[in-house]
Parts: structure tokens; sequence; C-alpha cells
């Protein structure tokens, strides 16, 4: 993996340019947190998934450190701010965003993917972790399997599209040739 | 500020690359594999199979109300379907044990009038039981 | 936007044509759990294998088919058949020749008749008959006058009155009428297990009418077993069975007829010609169907006292009782595997080890 930036120095108290690179991200993951929570959802656990399209961008552009820590604090303060710190509902965020990240790392690894298979690789992460934990912890019962085409059928359709917005998105650079 | 890598990473060309498009192509595969087989004829209790001496002489649906009769060796057997269950009505038989059955609507759920050599049984792959004792 | 400007067309295009055959594949893959309905035997025989594919599993559906019709035609003790045939030589004071399986089941049923102090009896089918639990099914009609009963309990038959005479079997009751009800279905089931083993099938179950045994597994996975709620629809407990094991219940919701509000069923107890009292439903599970069978048939006669004892004689460790107050009994081997599909769960007694 291409390191993007020197390692994190967490003891200084010194801000340098890459901790202010990942608090704007992680500012901008959070206001899409936010605004994803404010819409409405005709299922739980259905969301546009915008906030993995960042985590996806940073990887790519700043490498797995990075993305680590804008999808952290965005799992951490959005649950603080929307009011889900340590609820069930926490758990299946934190869980669909710790698998999303650990098959972005892999597959971003492996170098065979482009963003469109990255963004499809992660949201079906997010969403099957989400899914079995929402089986083991919440609903014990067996017609939950009777919504997970539907769930994952949102779940490409949401890979897809952030996998076309990013690869836009992360396009624009190369052609400016130019990194923020 | 980064030296960029000496083969840019696939992501940073921005390109769809043969890979992507295996996770594509495996995606809806994947998602219609999911569909037939949680959403397949088989998945959900909503067929019912009646048999006359084991062999199937109406397959009904549970989601159409309706009465059938069927004729078996000792006479007529009448069996309704309504609100996605199924019963036998009438059956040839001292000790109506088909009519006693009562409502069936889960998968490997079964009414046998022996006389009339008739058997109900609610279909579906995902019985609960493989066997009974009774 | 151009999606699809990747190189390597072709290489993605064999890829996409191996994904689409390993689906096509995976479509046409048969079912692994075959299974089929037999209405034979007077009753419903259930029969799944897995592992099996289509063609071999219908082959031995059809062996057991045949076999089961054959048995019925056997061992029926009233219609035209060797074992009533032999009934009546027994009555008539004269000798009987036994096919190879209705002398195993002889000997078998003494050996249980003995263990059981004779609280297992098939000699007593003329008592069957008098009941008329010898027919398909009894008609809700009054019960025998009980002068009749007191006659036929009095004759005392017993599986102790026939000897073995030569080549045949002769009775020194002829009262002695043979019904092996109790122990039939068993029998049959075991020997159906044989014959499936013989044709290579290493996991199945065979249910005949509620009694069954089960061998190997399904999928690496146990195979699901319920238990009927005497007193409901549906099930009251299950367990699971790897390996080969086997459970029969009986209970007074199987045969029976009502009359005047009260409810006579098909186990009658030898020592006093009426069906049994005390016990709704029975469960054994043991290692073989016959022995489940016998046992399940004999605790069901078997008083609230003395049931345990009669289950350790028998052997039997795995009993689950179920009394006319709705009281649930049970050993420490079931209760320890034995999940209950009923919420709130039965309030339960374990027993000490029989």
């Amino acid at each position: 993996m291409p390191a993007a930036r020197p390692p994190l120095e967490p003891l200084t108290l010194a801000v340098d340019a890459a901790d202010r690179r990942i608090a704007w991200y992680a500012a901008l993951a959070l206001a899409l947190h936010v605004l994803e929570a404010a819409l409405p959802s005709p299922l739980p656990g259905l969301k546009p998934g915008l906030a993995n399209v960042l985590v996806l961008i940073v990887l790519v552009r700043h490498g797995l450190a990075a993305a680590a820590w804008v999808a952290g604090l965005r799992v951490l303060v959005g649950s603080l701010l929307v009011g889900t710190f340590l609820s069930p509902a926490f758990l299946l965020s934190a869980g669909g965003a710790l698998a999303a990240l650990l098959v972005l790392a892999l597959a971003h690894a492996s170098r065979c993917f482009g963003p469109v298979g990255l963004s499809l690789l992660a949201a079906e992460a997010h969403m099957a972790m989400q899914f079995a934990l929402a089986r083991l912890l919440l609903v014990p019962h067996a017609a939950l399997w009777q919504l997970l085409p539907l769930l994952m059928t949102a779940a490409v359709a949401t890979g897809l599209a952030g996998g076309i917005i990013a690869r836009a998105l992360l396009r624009t650079d190369a052609a400016a040739g130019s990194r923020p | 500020m980064s030296p960029p890598a000496p083969a840019l990473h696939p992501a940073l060309r921005g390109r769809l690359t043969a890979g992507d498009a295996v996770v594509l192509a495996l995606s809806l595969a994947g998602l219609v594999a999911l569909a037939v087989q949680l959403w397949g004829a088989d998945a959900r209790p909503d067929t019912a199979l009646v048999r006359i001496d084991g062999r199937e002489v109406l397959r009904l649906s549970l989601a159409e109300a309706g009465q059938y009769a069927v004729e078996g060796p000792a006479g007529t057997t009448r069996v309704e379907v309504r609100d996605g269950r199924i019963r036998c009505v009438s059956s040839p038989g001292p000790q109506h044990l088909c009519e006693r059955a009562g409502w069936l609507s889960h998968a490997g759920e079964v009414a046998v009038g022996l006389p009339n050599r008739v058997s109900i049984e609610v279909l579906g792959r995902n019985r609960r039981f493989d066997s009974i004792s009774y | 936007m151009r999606l699809f400007t990747f190189a390597g067309r072709r290489r993605v295009a064999a890829l996409l044509g191996c994904v689409f055959a390993l689906l096509l594949a995976a479509c046409e893959k048969p079912d692994p759990l075959q299974a089929t309905r037999l209405l034979v035997f007077g009753t419903v025989v259930d029969v799944a294998t897995w592992g099996v594919t289509p063609k071999p599993a219908q082959a031995a559906f059809d062996e057991l088919r045949t076999a089961f019709e054959s048995w019925h035609r056997e061992w029926h003790a009233w219609e035209d058949s060797p074992l009533s045939r032999a009934n009546r030589a027994f009555a008539a004071g004269a000798g009987a020749a036994l096919t190879p399986d209705l002398l195993r089941l002889v000997s078998d049923a003494r050996a249980w008749s003995q263990a059981s102090n004779g609280l297992f009896d098939p000699a007593i089918g003329r008592l069957v008959a008098l009941w008329g639990f010898n027919q398909g099914e009894r008609p809700d009609a009054p019960p025998p006058p009980p002068q009749a009963i007191a006659e036929l309990v009095n004759a005392h038959p017993s599986m102790d009155d026939l000897t073995v005479d030569g080549e045949q079997l002769r009775s020194r009751n002829p009262q002695l009428w043979l019904d092996f009800g109790g122990i039939a279905k068993g029998y049959a089931v075991d020997r159906a297990i044989e014959r499936l083993r013989a044709r290579g099938v290493q996991n199945a179950i065979v249910n005949a009418g509620g009694n069954l045994r089960a061998i190997g597994s399904k999928d690496g996975q146990p195979w699901r077993i319920g238990v009927r709620d005497p007193r409901g629809p549906g099930v009251l407990a299950s367990l699971t069975i790897t390996g080969d094991e086997s459970v029969s219940t009986s209970g007074d919701y199987e045969r029976h007829f009502e009359w005047q509000g009260v409810r006579y069923h098909h186990v009658l107890d030898p020592r006093s010609g009426y069906p049994a009292i005390g016990a709704v439903a029975v469960t054994v599970v043991a290692e073989s169907a016959e022995k489940a069978d016998v046992a399940s048939t004999v605790l069901m006669i078997a008083g609230p006292t003395e049931w345990r004892a009669l289950a350790r004689a028998l052997g039997v460790t795995q009993v689950l009782r179920i009394d006319e107050s709705g009281q649930v009994e049970l050993t420490p081997a079931l209760a320890a595997r034995l999940h209950w599909e009923v919420s709130p769960p039965p309030t339960l007694t374990v027993v000490p080890e029989p």
C-alpha cells in the first residue's frame, strides 16, 4: 500500500496537515451521517451510505490509517450527535463500518479493484455485518431472512451509486493532477 | 505531497477494472440467488399439496381462498383454503382424523384421512422439524 | 462517463461465463433431501434420505413401500394373513408354522413381555377386537360390556402360553390371539433402516405412525425431531439426533373413541382389560425403534409409581411422561437434551435416574 503520509504522532500537540485533513474529512462524513440519519427510511438499516463513499475516497487518497480515523470518528461522534451512542443501533453502525473498512483495506491492497468494485464490496460487507448483528442481537427470528434480499439489493444499488460518485471525484483528481 | 506509486493504483486511475466488473456481476448474480433462495416458491409455506394414495391430485396456493373436492377410494374429501391456511372440511371415515387435524398453515404440517387415502401437506423448505413423534 | 473501458475484455467474459456456469450447475443440483410419504401399514410412513440422488432414493422408497405392504399382509391379526391363520389354529388347539419375520416378532415380544412383567402383552388380541381397535377406525359407540372384558382378562392369555413344537407353534390357551400392534411399527422401522443401510444410505429417517428412527445427519446437522403436544396442536418439545436413535410416543389421542364424554384409547392394560389410565402420553428415546415402541406402550400402561422401575427393567433411560393433570415428568437423561417448543414451558418434575 502506498504510504500517503507519515505516521500519526498522537502525543504531540502540534496539529499537522494530516490531522487537519482527517478532521476536515471526518467533519464532512459527520455532516453526511447526520443528514442521512434525518432522512426518512422505509426500513431500518436502509441508508444511502454516502459516508462510506467518503471513507473510500480517503482510503484511496491518503491510505488506511486516515480512512480508519475518518470511519471511526464518524461512527463515534455521529452516534453522540444523533443520540444513539452504545445503543443497539450504534453497535450495528460500528460493526458495519468496521466490516466495510476491513473489506476495503483488503480489496484496496489487492490492487484488483477500482472505485466501483471497492464501493460495492464495502457496501455489501457493511450490510451483511449489520444484518448478521441484527439477527443475532436484535431480532432472533427467522422471518428476518425475508428482508435480506431487499436489504442486499439496496446495498448493491447504493454501493454502485457511491462507486460511480467516488470514481468521478477521483478522476477529477487524476485529471487535475493534484490532490488536496 | 506524497510521491505517486510507480504504477498508479487502479482506484486512482479511475477506471472500471476487470475486478470491478467481476464484483458487479457477482453482486447481481448473488442478489438473484438470494431472492430465489429466500423468496422462492419453496421458501414460504404458501402451497399445499393434496394427494390420494401418494399421487398428487391438487396443488393449491394458500393465498387464494376456495373449496375443493377430491375423489378417493372411500368417497369425497372436501378441503378448504382460507386466510393462508388449509383444512379438511369433510372426509369419509368414522373418526374424522383428517378434519380433526384442523387448519394447517406451517410448512410440513399434515392432515391424513386413511379411509380415503388422502393426505394434505403444506409445502416449504424451512421446516422446523425433520420428523415428528406422535 | 465510459463505464466499460477496461482492458482484458475477453478475460472478463471468460470469468463471467465461469460464474454463470457455476450458478447454473448450482441450480441443477438435485435436492439432497429426498422424501416420500407412504400410506401403508394402516398408517402413514414418512421416509426421508439425505445425500442420495433422486433415482436411487426413489428405488429405495419403492422397496420400502413393497416391504411395508407385505409386512402389513403378513402380520395383520384379523384379515386373512399368516398371522390370523396362526391365531385361528391356536384357538382350535392346532399348531401353526410362522414366517421368519413373525417368528422373530414372537421371540422379541416374548422377551419384552417377560421384561415388563406381562404389561406388554401381544396375546390379548381378542381384547383389542372386543374394544373394536382392530378396525381401521373405531366409531364412537358404547364400550364393550364389563362382563365380556372380565371374561377375557380372567382367561389371562399371555406370551408364555406359546410353546414351540418342532417347526410349529402352539398355544396352551385357546383365548390367545396375537396382535403385534405395540411392537410391529417399531420392528418394521428397524427392518426398513436395515434395508436403507444395505443400499448404502447413511442418512435417513423412517417414521411409521409417529414411531421413528433417524440415522446419520442432514447436511452435517443433526436431525431435528419434534414431540407432539398431547393436548394441543403442534409440537411440545424437540430434540436432535445424530448417529442412530429412535423416538416413539404412545398417546391417548391416537386410535380412540369417545362415548358419553369419556375418551377410550387403544392402549389396553392387560390387567384390567380397560384403556390404561394415568398417562396421556409417554415418549421414549432408545437405541432401536422396536425398543422405543414397546417401552412407550408399556410405560403408558404402567402407573405413576411403577413406571420408573419398569423403565429400569426395560433398560430405558430417556422417558417423558405426561399425566392426565398435565404434570410432566421426565428422566434426567432426556431433560438434558429436550428443548421446549411451547411457551411458557410446562412445569416439570425431573425424576431421579430410573
